[in-house]
């Protein structure tokens, strides 16, 4: 099939069988790929209820039709499944070559069921699969585990490891590919390691047929060229979003202090351009990418290489846990990396566990000792208890929810996170939109799906009306990235325009479809994930979009937004609109209309089937 | 033309690999690209290009005398290959590649699509651009 | 003395001129910060100001005929 690797792979760990079958042409049509073909699966296969980490939980690896060829970037992979951070939809999307790879080996979805007995790592050669034995492997980090199947194997494998974390279960284990980049939300790296996979290993010899070769080539180049063109593209190339956090913290948005504030002091010193003079060594791009925005780094103070700190990073162990030398941030973010933990729920549990213990919630013994903000030793020390499962660790080792819930106090105030997902890299007390943004995301607090700061700063932060269907255009704009299998950065970063897409697209399927099928596409997918979580939980709805208490209680401590608060009225406003605005009820249920609609009959059949109530 | 590499500067995103198939096989398979990308990571964290300088060498060991030279460019003439291999082992740069569903290794022909499409400048003509 | 401004990525948006140029005339020096405000740019949608290839920030005064660049801060990664 055009622009398709061709196959499902289904691979069961308990009992070994295995089989390759076609991809139907239907579910291509229907669905795109990847986080697409993800959310189809899920909901077909997966019963509600299952536990997370049994074996009746899946596994989905998943790419899309321009992965692979001459279109920007095409090189972007997702993991999915029901999330043990959340209990609900959960996926997670990666960079790197293992995209490309996995559809030149003729795949476009894998699907990983059951559980192996032992631990164990995926061999892929084309149509030669086996599961084979990782002991050599397992108990390595994340990033030596790659280096050491890359040299087992060689250089044509792309492979993706998760570290101690994922083999000890922690609720926030990533699965990490390219030496440095993670599909690091929603624990896909412990979902990984509940089926005792330490690995997955793909070489691919084959061709992705094109619809169209001469006008795919041609579109190809152009948007290449296009991209090179862009003015920005060289300041880009430097820092890549390691130029962000100076911005971010002038305009009061850079979580600090677990997120007490949205301004740090000395965060000047987290500058990209600090951190190429410092500590970069070569600029690494992913898969067909003519942005490269990784920055790979040797920390010369500690004598370690890692990949970034990119963004998320610098604001979450950084800013969050309030450190202002990068080459520190540079340190912990290569232990995170190491020992597979997403850096973004890392800063935000061992943050939250900081201020547990200023604020007297946790003493010195429970803690195992002594914990302070901006002190390396602290973030250390319980970085390494969480991934071990220890002591303290054992409980921040479940996420920040679940850590306060046994914490106690009013803990659970500021124990940041959304749908028991963890906040991403933006204060939002004084960006209503980008407020919304997080409380709706079908993941949990995660940005990847909705950012509109600049929104919120061009038409009034105070502003409600209008925030929602901004909201709701971006939830379906940037998501589509994520059925394609190409990166967002492009169209987000240097401004490439969007409207190239739907044509290469079609060069490249052959599929007819203008801008508006595609995003109506994606949001049936919003609508399908969205059903997913309540299916899975009968009381779900509008009280699981709320964020922490801290974000419409507490206000900003310093900074330019000094003072700044998210009233309950303004979150109420602000949901009440946005359910409107996408066809859903008061409580934020999809309708039968609205599934109806958007040819989800299936869904609503199902739903009914679970006892649940449509409006 | 005449390929040149600035490896410090190459990002290993392998775009040279896509066009290079895409061009010459009229596939889009970068297994069957005439340039090969090497990581060497996490340490020292760079990168490095395989692909021919035409430096003849293959032409000098081919047994069947397939690959013949027109203005300082070595071609491989698929009919006469054995696909013996001779040349792949014999190939200073490694640059003599192999896929399985083609019987003649895959070389450079020096038509420039990969440094087309190299913003970075890694693989560039030396005839009409300077090192960046 | 005239100056040309463009901007980048999700900047075009809020930009009178779009993705095109615009000239701006001035009878005096002004920094980039203050020429944001005669443009009614809000100042905090800009990251980086880029003058002939030069990062340089909003208290930078354009010579006549410069051309500033105004980059746009990302788009949450």
């Amino acid at each position: 099939m055009n622009g398709y690797g061709g196959n499902i792979l289904r691979i069961n760990l308990t009992t070994g069988e295995m089989n390759i079958q076609p991809l139907p042409e239907e579910m291509a049509k229907e669905w795109i790929g990847q986080r697409g073909f993800i959310a189809k699966t899920l909901w077909d296969e997966l019963k509600p209820g299952i536990d997370t980490l049994g074996p009746e939980n899946k596994l989905v690896m998943s790419t899309g039709p321009l992965a692979g060829t001459l279109v920007p970037a095409g090189g972007k992979v997702s993991f999915g499944a029901k999330s043990p951070a959340t209990g609900i939809y959960g996926e997670s999307c990666m960079g790197g070559h293992i995209a490309a790879e996995m559809k030149y080996a003729g795949y476009d979805m894998i699907i990983i069921e059951g559980a192996a007995a032992r631990p164990s790592y995926l061999y892929i050669k084309d149509d030669q699969v086996e599961i084979r034995e990782a002991s050599h492997l397992w108990g390595k980090g994340a990033i030596q585990a790659e280096k050491t199947l890359k040299d087992e194997l060689g250089e044509d494998f792309q492979i993706c490891t998760i570290g101690p974390a994922g083999e000890k279960l922690v609720k926030f284990a990533c699965i990490s590919h390219d030496f440095g980049r993670q599909a690091g939300r929603t624990g896909m790296g412990t979902v990984m390691g509940s089926k005792n996979i330490k690995a997955i290993a793909i070489c691919g010899s084959n061709s992705i047929p094109l619809a169209d070769m001469t006008a795919a080539i041609a579109k190809g180049k152009e948007m290449l060229k296009g991209c090179f063109a862009k003015e920005n593209l060289e300041e880009w190339q430097d820092y890549g979003t390691a130029g962000v956090p100076v911005w971010a913290n002038k305009i009061g948005a850079f979580p600090t202090k677990n997120f007490q504030s949205s301004y740090l002091e000395g965060n000047e010193s987290l500058d990209g351009k600090i951190m190429r003079d410092k500590m970069v060594v070569t600029d690494k791009g992913c898969f067909g990418c003519p942005s490269p925005c990784g920055k790979y780094c040797f920390v010369k103070p500690y004598n370690v290489y890692t990949e970034g700190p990119e963004y998320e990073t610098t604001a979450l162990i950084g800013g969050n846990c309030v450190f202002t030398d990068i080459e520190q941030v540079g340190y912990l973010n290569y232990l995170c990396d190491e020992l597979g933990l997403d850096t973004i729920s890392a800063g935000n549990v061992i943050g939250f566990a900081m201020e547990c213990y200023e604020k007297g919630i946790l003493n010195q013994e429970q803690a195992g000792m002594e914990l302070k903000f901006g002190d390396v030793a602290s973030f250390k020390y319980l970085v390494e208890k969480i991934a071990a499962k220890e002591g303290i660790g054992s409980i921040l080792a479940e996420g920040v929810k679940y850590a306060a819930e046994q914490f106690g106090g009013e803990s659970i105030k500021f124990a940041i996170q959304i749908k028991g997902l963890e906040w991403s890299g933006y204060e939002s007390r004084s960006a209503p939109s980008n407020m919304l943004a997080y409380m709706t995301c079908d993941l949990g607090a995660h940005h990847s799906r909705a950012w509109s700061v600049t929104h919120d700063i061009a038409v009034g932060r105070k502003v409600l009306e209008g925030k929602a269907q901004k909201v709701i255009d971006l939830q379906h704009i940037r998501p589509f990235f994520d059925l394609i299998g190409c990166c967002r950065l492009q169209w987000v970063e240097i401004g490439f325009e969007l409207e190239h897409y739907p044509e290469v697209f079609r060069y490249i399927t052959g599929f007819q479809y203008t801008q508006d099928d595609l995003m109506k596409i994606s949001e049936k997918v919003w609508n399908l994930t969205r059903a997913f979580a309540w299916r899975e939980l009968e009381d779900y709805g509008r009280k699981y979009d709320y964020p922490p208490a801290r974000f419409y209680e507490e206000t900003v401590t310093t900074g330019p937004n000094a003072g700044d608060v998210l009233s309950k009225e303004a979150l109420e406003f602000l949901l009440d609109d946005y359910y409107k605005l996408r066809g859903w009820d008061q409580n934020g249920l999809p309708t039968r209309e609205k599934l109806e609609q958007m040819g989800l009959e299936f869904v609503v059949r199902e739903l009914e089937a679970y006892g649940r109530n449509l409006s | 033309m005449r390929i040149a590499l600035n490896e410090a500067r190459c990002s290993g995103c392998r775009t040279c690999q896509v066009i290079c198939s895409l061009h010459n096989y009229t596939e889009n398979n970068p297994k069957k690209a005439a340039v090969k990308i090497i990581g060497h990571f996490p340490s020292p964290g760079r990168y490095e290009i395989k692909i021919c300088d035409q430096c003849g060498v293959c032409a000098a060991v081919c047994p069947a005398e397939a690959i013949g030279e027109e203005d300082g460019i070595y071609i491989i003439d698929k009919e006469k290959c054995t696909g013996c291999g001779e040349c792949v082992e014999a190939c200073p740069s490694g640059a003599m590649l192999q896929h399985p569903a083609e019987k003649a290794p895959i070389k450079c022909v020096a038509c420039g699509q990969c440094a087309e499409l190299c913003q970075r400048g890694a693989i560039y003509d030396a005839d009409t651009r300077e090192v960046q | 003395m005239q100056i040309k401004i463009r901007v980048t990525g999700l900047l075009t948006e809020y930009f009178s001129a779009g993705k095109g140029e615009l000239l701006f005339s001035l009878e005096k020096p002004l920094t980039v910060e203050e020429i944001l405000q005669h443009i009614k740019l809000n100042h905090e949608l800009v990251m980086t100001v880029v003058v002939s290839g030069q990062r340089r920030d909003l208290s930078y005064v354009p010579q006549d005929g410069e051309e500033i660049v105004l980059i746009s801060p990302l788009a949450g990664g």
